[in-house]
Formats: C-alpha cells, structure tokens, sequence
C-alpha cells in the first residue's frame, strides 16, 4: 500500500514546515570567562514578512556597530551580543518579542521598533524593567509626547527614546510642500488604521488646513490588502489636487499604482513608510507623480554616513541597508556609548546599571553618520531634518531636504 | 447616480476575482465534504507560478499579449499541479478519518505553502512586482470607467465559470462529478473511479485559482506570500454565502459579497475601515435567515 | 464456464459471522432467486460480491477470472446490481442517471472532454443513444428530462434497473425489485426481468415476494442465519422441509 507511506512522507513536512513558523533559536550565552562579561543588545524589527527588507536594514546595521563596537573593544572588561527578535510587522508578536527581552537580565539596551504601533506595545515592558529603548524610525508623536500630545504635552516612557523625528514634523513639512511648492488646494487623506498611518495623516491634515487647504475626506486600507478598486473610484469622484497616504509601502504600492492605472491625476505623497525599493519597483513605468518624506538628510549628503556605507558593504551583508539603516546605526551607536561610560568597572547589569544607562542616553551627544545625536527632554531627536524625494526613473530622487519650524 | 453604477462595476470586478477562488471551495467541499483551507495558497503559488515563467523563462522582450497567455496558463498549471499533490499527499490518506484530521490538515498545508514560499522564493516575503502584461487605459460605458485589465478580469472570468459550468454539466466527467458528489458509494458502483474524480476537481478548482492568481496580479501587483491569506478568506466567505457545496452560489457569493464591499466603501460613514466587517455582517444575516447559504439545500443524509 | 462462481464467501463482522462458506453459481443468461428471512445476509452477500464490503474470506470468479475487490472495478467487469432502498442521484435527471451508468464503457478522458474532440463527441452520442435505448426498454422515454427525485416508486425502481444495465452488465445483482410495488407494477417488473434476461444478462435476485421468486427464477438458494441452507429449483425448494420452518419462524437448528 502506498498511502500510509505517503502519509509518513506528508506529514513530517507540514509538522517541519510548521515548526519553522514558530521560529525561536534561541543560543543561551554564557558570560565569556578570563572576566569578561557579557552585556546584550535586542531589537525588535520585522525580519520576516512584508516589511523585511526595512527590518533586516535595520539588524544588519546594528550588527555592523556592535561588532565594530566589540573589536575596538569599546565597553572595557564587557562584551557585546546581538540579540535580533522578529516582531513580524504584527503589534503582538512585537510585543511578546519586548517581553522575552524584559525578562533577559543581560539585556541592557533594545534597538527598534520600525512601526509606531509596535512600539506602543514593547516600550511599556522595557519601560517597566528601566531599558533603554531607541527607535531608528518610529515617528507617531504619541510615544514620546503622550497621548494628548496636541494640547499638553507629558513623557510616558523615561527609557523612550528616538533619532526619527515626529510625524508632527514629517507631516507639517509634507503639507507645506505639498500647498507652497505643488500648489494643491485639495487633499484626500488615506491611512491604514495603525498608530503611524493615522497620526501622520493628522499631522499633515491639520498643517494644511492652517496653511488653507482643503481636506476633500479621510478613508483607510487594511493590512494586506492589494485591490482597492472602488476606494480608487471613490477618490477619482472627489477630484483632489493630492492623495497623502498614512501607511507603509506593501499597500501603499498597489495602492498609488490602481490609482494612476484609474486615471487618477492627483500627486501621490506619504511618509517614511514608502521608502523602499519596492514601492518603485511596483510603480514600474506609469509612475507619474509620486513624493514621499524620509526622516533625516539623503545618505549621499552626509559626509559621515561614507564610512558607514562602505564598512556595510565590506561586511557582505545579503541585503540593502535600506531607509532606516543609517539611522539604527546611531541609535545601537547611543545605546553602546552610553554602555561604555556606565559599564567599565561593574561586573553585572542591574535596576541600578540600567538606570544610569537610561541617564547617559539622556545625555547623548555626539556627531552620528546622521548628524547630531542629541535628546530634547520627551526622548525626541533634536535633529529635526526631512527630505523630501520624488520617485524618478526607478528609484528615489532627492527634491529638498530641510525641516519645518512652523 | 453615476457612483453608484461606478462601484457597482468595481464590485463586479471584485467580485470575479472572488468568485473564480470561491469555486474552488465550493466544489471541494460539495464532493468530499472537506474545507480546503489551502486553497488560498494554491491561488498565492499560482500567482508566483506565473511570474516564475515570466521573469526566468520568457525572453525579455517578448511582446505582453503573446506572454500573457503563457504566464496565464503557468499560473493554472501551476496552481492545478500543486492542487493535485495537495489532494495526493495530505487529504487523501485521511479520507476515511474523523472529519476534524483533514480540517487540521488543511490549515497546517496552508500554514507550509505560505512558509515554503516565504524561505525559499527570493523577495516572495516583500512583494515582488508582477508583470503588466495588459494595455493602461480605460473602458466608458456611460460615466462609469473601467481599466482595460478590469474588464479582461471580468470577462475571462466569466468565460471560465461558464466554461465550469458546461463541463460540469455536460460531460461525462462533469456527470460522474456531480454523481460522487450526490452519493459516493453508489457512484462508484457506476464503474466511476472516484479518487480520480475527487482529484479532478481539486485540479478544476486549482486552475480557476491559478488563473485568479494571475488577474490579481496584473490587477494589484505585487504579489507576496501571503496573498493567498485575504483572498481565501473572501473566496471562503463568497462559498459560504452563496451556499457551500453549490457552484452556481459560490458564483452569486462572490459577486455579492464584492458589490456589498465597494457600496460600503462608497456609502457608509467610514466605509473603507468597516467594509470587511460590513461583508460578514451580511453573511451572518444571510445565515441566520437562510442557514444554508443563498442557494445552498439542507444537508443531504448519507446513506 | 459458469458466469459467477462464489465459493467459500465469508464475511465476519466483530464477533459476528454474518455469512458463512456461502457457495453460489450462476450460468450465463440465468435467474438465480436468493430467499430468507430477515437478516439472513441476503444483502451483505451482494455487498460483498460488488465490493462495497470486503469479505472476510471466499473465492469469487466472474467469467472464470477472480473479480476485483473494489466497486468500481467490479462494475467495470460486469457484475451491476440494485439496491433495496432505491439510491438514485435524486437532483439529476433520468437521462442523466442512465449517463452516469454508462461511464465505466465510455473511453473519452477529462482532456478530451475539456477540448471536445471528436471523440468525445462521439463517445457522448454513443452514450446518449445507449441511454435513451435502455429507457424506452424500461418504459421511462417520456420521463428523460424529469428530475429522478420526481418520479413514482415504481418508476425509480425501472430507473435504477435502467441506469445498473447502462453499465453493460454480464450479471445484474437485484435487491427486492418489486418491494413496495403493487400488484400490476410487479407483473410488469417480471416481464421487465424475463426482458432483461433475454439480452444475455445472468440475474441474481433477493426477493421476499415468494409467488414472484418462484415464478420466474431457474434456480433459487434459501439463506438463513448467513448459511445456504438449500439450493436447487423452485419446486425443490418450495417442499423442502427446512425451509417451510424457517419460514414459519421455528428454529432450524
């Protein structure tokens, strides 16, 4: 009889095939000996899914840092590991992800997260144990400044920080671009649902209404979804001079491209969240008129990030650096020097440790491939650059770069 | 007014696309009783079938209308093929089993397709654009617009469920389908091989998805791992409405449930944030009212 | 050569033994009558010569080669059969019903049936005029289009005759033909059965209709607790004591 055969077969290659879902190599480091210690670094990135090619960015620049870090034996008498966690591009995963880290008691700085919503799960756990966490890209206003950030603004999280600026800055800066320079009159506001999408579309709402624009009307896409054709028809019936879309590049994509192919004439714009090669590369020819902001100055503009992008090369990394590469270069960058001013001389991490770390960071100042690495008193960059890009002839071409200061 | 007609032509769009995936199911299920949880995946590695072809096979510059064809039957192939390896090696040895074994079974499938795509196809985890091998440009009837690869979406699509239709109907195989569906044992005392009929409808439903996977992604490129995970819960959700197990209801199903989609996201007061609440909103009505689906008949005893 | 030769059938269910060494043969254009009471295993006897149960032991020749053990094999052989409770696929139509019966003799596949080649199409013409042949012979041309769900008792009984015959038996297998039939319908069925026996076809028929058995069967073996009891011609077995006691309900023992 073939069948139970086959069934010998079948089976252990779903029951394979599942347990690299759950996936969780765990390698459980010892402290080296001849007194060495140990001390850990997490991020918290999506590694995995659609969102990948930003998260695995963002290991491989903190992977580059700490071992730069580590060969010029940088933390005296301590060691640095590299503990990646996939948050998936899912809140809960991320958040269980911050938890694991929590109860690591060599876990003494956490690089991450790519997105806002993610953030608001992890940062609380962290919060709780006193370990610093730097965002590289998380942008939401909410994380830093409260969630009434509008009107009176309070720190939730001390051991919060970021080196993106706010949406409050991205969104202001794409509005009065979009009204000043493109001259429209009219905004359809798109988002996703997720901390990062709304917020931005409220930043950049409000900024425009100020300067006397018009928003026609909000709407929103779900995670996942690729076909938006009467959302599309729904926005060629309003007629808007722009659509600014809150949201990341996987349904932002289809998204711009459904609405050219509808012959939609309006400017597409959105925030970081669209900065990836394949948001182009799924544009193809027909990209017509499609702008997206980036935190911080173009790569190609800072004279600093040239090390940078060479050592990463030289590394052999599989994968781009991608858009929040240089900045989680600095934020594991904070994160490490302030271990090498509190660490030299302890011989174990405790509430103690952790605390003056969290005060260091606070403390940071120093000259980043991105610029100044400095912390106003909510955890925020004090480095409030954007730079506007067009997409051009398959890829992402600089238009101006500068900040807004109301 | 006009709008109105619009989104109802988007819904009709929408719809096929739901329903080519929908019968999928529906024909599944009416012959072995069994929901094929994989079938959205077997949609999703059509859909990368199809590009395989096109981005490895094809030259360059071959001319778009002459590779569509070809990328269109990889896809189907594809996504037939894998639809009957599925069958051979997962369902088929639990046939005889409690119902729950294959139910789990499918799930775990699914979960493998997507994780085996994911690891071992390049760029399947970000999205890889898929090629645009119809003409831009637009259809007016009236006010409403339609782009050229829209239509082409909708007419094959009705092209092949008629097709179904008349092979169903009208051809041995397609009588010998519907017999095993009615009464197995007795089918088999016709002379009816009935594992051969039960994989060719996994294949039947494997081409339909396949050549889905390729109008969705000429429609809503890029293509990912996990499309296959929001089509098949739509596609599932259409067979359920129009009634399990019933071929002409999966075809009722997904249209209605893509028309209910886009009006909602037209008329209703944050209508793109609630639409997917406002599609089972009507499932649940229409199972509440009509348990059976909108054309689906109280379950048969089985002898 | 005999056209059925069963030898030794033995079919065990648990603990229980529900038939035992069942010999049975059949020759070529013969009516065979299998009688007993209720339980017997008249039914699983048929169940077991068609494969929809696996027996437990027993040899069974079909034209002096060992017939296949799974239903549709067996059909494909030539052994066609009834059943008591009427199994049609009630939501197709006659014509369709009889169609089904003539899948195992028609050679197009599905890709042939996908493209409609001329084979095909001849092979459903085929198909089609064997099927509309066999209903005018059970009396149903006027019914073609119906829905088989529709139709009278004794209607579905000459259906699934119709629809066993399109599989183009050498044995036709018939549980309690005229069950629930009255009394014009039965003398219809028996010359229906003469009729059938007539084109060639071996029949072996369960029946509690005794006047029926006897009637018109050549040959007729008497079932009961899953032994043959006795076999040989209506006459013979009619005087037979045993039989006359298991039939009155006393033990046989």
């Amino acid at each position: 009889m073939l069948t139970p055969r086959l069934a010998r077969v079948a089976v252990p290659i779903i029951v394979g095939a599942l347990a690299l879902t759950a996936c969780g190599s765990k390698k459980e480091s010892s402290s080296g000996g001849s007194g060495t210690h140990i001390v850990k670094i997490g991020m918290i990135a999506p590694l995995t899914g659609s969102l990948s090619a930003l998260g695995l960015g963002m290991k491989n620049s903190a992977d580059l840092a700490i071992n730069q870090a580590n060969a010029a034996g940088k933390i005296k008498g301590w060691k640095i590991e590299f503990d990646p966690q996939d948050d998936t591009g899912d809140a809960n995963t991320g958040g269980a992800a911050a938890a694991k880290l929590a109860s690591d008691n060599q876990v003494a700085g956490v690089v991450g997260t790519l997105q806002s919503s993610i953030a608001l799960q992890a940062a609380p756990q962290l919060n709780k144990q006193n370990i610093v966490m730097v965002s590289p890209a998380n942008t939401n206003p909410s994380l830093t400044q409260g969630q009434n950030y509008l009107k009176t603004k309070s720190r939730p999280f001390a051991s919060y920080f970021r080196v993106a600026t706010t949406d409050l800055i991205q969104g202001a800066f794409a509005a009065d671009y979009a009204y000043n320079t493109l001259h429209a009159k009219t905004v359809y506001l798109v988002n996703d649902k997720l901390v990062y999408g709304q917020g931005l579309n409220e930043a950049f709402g409000n900024e425009f209404k100020k300067k006397g624009g018009r928003v026609l009307a909000t709407d929103f896409v779900t995670g996942g979804q690729k076909e938006f054709g009467s959302l599309v028809s729904k926005v060629k019936q309003a007629k808007p001079d722009l659509v600014y879309y809150g949201g990341q590049f996987p349904e932002g994509a289809p998204f711009s491209k459904q609405l050219t192919s509808a012959g939609v004439k309006a400017a597409f714009m959105g925030g970081d969240g669209l900065v990836d090669k394949s948001f182009v590369t799924t544009l193809g020819v027909q990209t017509a008129n499609d702008y997206a902001t980036n935190v911080g100055a173009a790569v190609e503009d800072l004279p600093a990030a040239a090390d940078y992008v060479k050592a990463y090369k030289d590394a052999g990394y599989k994968d781009a650096f991608s858009a929040y590469g240089p900045n989680t270069y600095d934020a594991t960058n904070t994160i490490i020097n302030a271990l090498a001013k509190v660490l030299p001389g302890k011989s174990s991490i405790d509430a103690t440790v952790l605390k003056a770390v969290e005060s260091a960071v606070q403390g940071t100042d120093f000259a980043g491939i991105t610029g100044k690495v400095a912390f106003d008193q909510y955890g925020d960059t004090t480095n409030r650059i954007i730079t506007m890009y067009k997409v051009e002839g398959g890829d992402f071409k600089k238009v101006v770069t500068g900040t807004f200061s109301g | 007014m006009t709008q109105f007609f619009q989104q109802l032509s988007d819904g009709v769009v929408l719809g096929a696309l739901y329903a080519l995936i929908a019968l999928g199911y529906t024909m599944v299920y009416g012959i072995v009783q069994l929901i094929n949880f994989a079938h959205g995946e077997i949609f999703m590695v059509g859909a990368f079938g199809g590009y395989t072809i096109y981005h490895y096979l094809l030259p360059d510059n071959m001319p778009a209308l002459v590779a569509l064809p070809i990328v269109l039957v990889a896809s189907m192939i594809t996504s037939g093929v894998l639809a009957a390896i599925v069958e051979r090696l997962a369902y088929r040895p639990l046939r005889n089993a409690p119902r729950l074994a294959p139910l789990i079974t499918a799930i775990g499938v699914s979960i493998a397709l997507q994780e085996m795509i994911r690891l071992f196809y390049p760029n399947a985890d970000r999205g890889e654009p898929f090629p645009q091998l119809f003409p831009n440009g637009q259809v007016h009837f009236g006010g409403v617009s339609e782009s050229y690869v829209n239509c082409f979406l909708v007419v094959l699509s009705v092209v092949l469920m008629l097709a179904l239709r008349t092979f169903v109907l009208h051809s041995a195989t397609g009588r010998a389908m519907r017999a095993t569906a009615q009464d197995p044992d007795t089918a088999r005392l016709m002379g009816i091989n009935i594992d051969r009929i039960i994989v060719t409808t996994f294949v039947l439903g494997g081409l339909l998805a396949g050549a889905a996977g390729t109008l969705q992604g000429m429609v809503a490129s890029p293509i990912d791992f996990q499309i296959g995970f929001i089509a098949g819960l739509k596609a599932f959700t259409a067979a359920v409405l129009g009634g399990i197990g019933n071929i002409t209801g999966a075809v009722l199903g997904g249209f209605v449930l893509g028309i209910v989609e886009a009006l909602a996201t037209q008329y209703v007061p944050n209508g793109s944030a609630l639409k997917d609440a406002f599609a089972f909103v009507v499932l649940i009505l229409v199972l509440v009212f009509r348990p059976t689906g909108l054309l689906g008949e109280s379950v048969r005893a089985r002898a | 050569m005999p056209l059925l030769q069963a030898t030794g059938v033995t079919k065990q269910f648990g603990g229980l033994r529900a038939l035992s060494n069942v010999d049975l043969t059949v020759e070529e254009g013969e009516i065979v009558g299998v009688i007993g009471p209720n339980g017997a295993g008249k039914t699983t006897f048929f169940n077991c010569l068609t494969g929809m149960e696996t027996r437990t032991s027993g040899e069974i020749l079909f034209r002096g080669a060992p017939l296949p053990t799974r239903p549709d094999r067996v059909t494909v052989a030539g052994v066609a059969r009834t059943f008591q409770n009427i199994r049609l696929f009630h939501n197709m139509t006659v014509l369709e019903n009889v169609l089904v019966g003539t899948h195992p003799r028609s050679r197009a596949g599905v890709l042939s049936a996908i493209g409609r080649g001329p084979r095909y199409k001849r092979e459903e013409r085929k198909a089609e005029s064997t099927s509309r042949e066999l209903l005018s012979f059970v009396k149903l041309d006027g019914l073609r289009g119906e829905l088989a769900k529709s139709l009278s008792y004794g209607d579905q009984r000459r259906l699934e005759i119709a629809r066993a015959l399109a599989t183009d038996p050498g044995l036709l297998l018939l549980d309690e033909p005229t069950a629930g039939m009255n009394a014009s319908e039965t003398a219809g069925a028996i010359a229906l059965v003469k009729a059938i026996r007539a084109r060639g076809i071996g029949i072996v028929l369960i029946e509690h209709d005794m006047r029926f058995v006897f009637g018109l069967c050549d040959r007729v073996a008497v079932l009961v607790h899953g032994e043959k009891m006795v076999e040989g011609s209506p006459a013979q077995v009619q005087s037979d004591e045993r039989v006359i006691s298991a039939y009155l309900g006393r033990p046989a023992e």
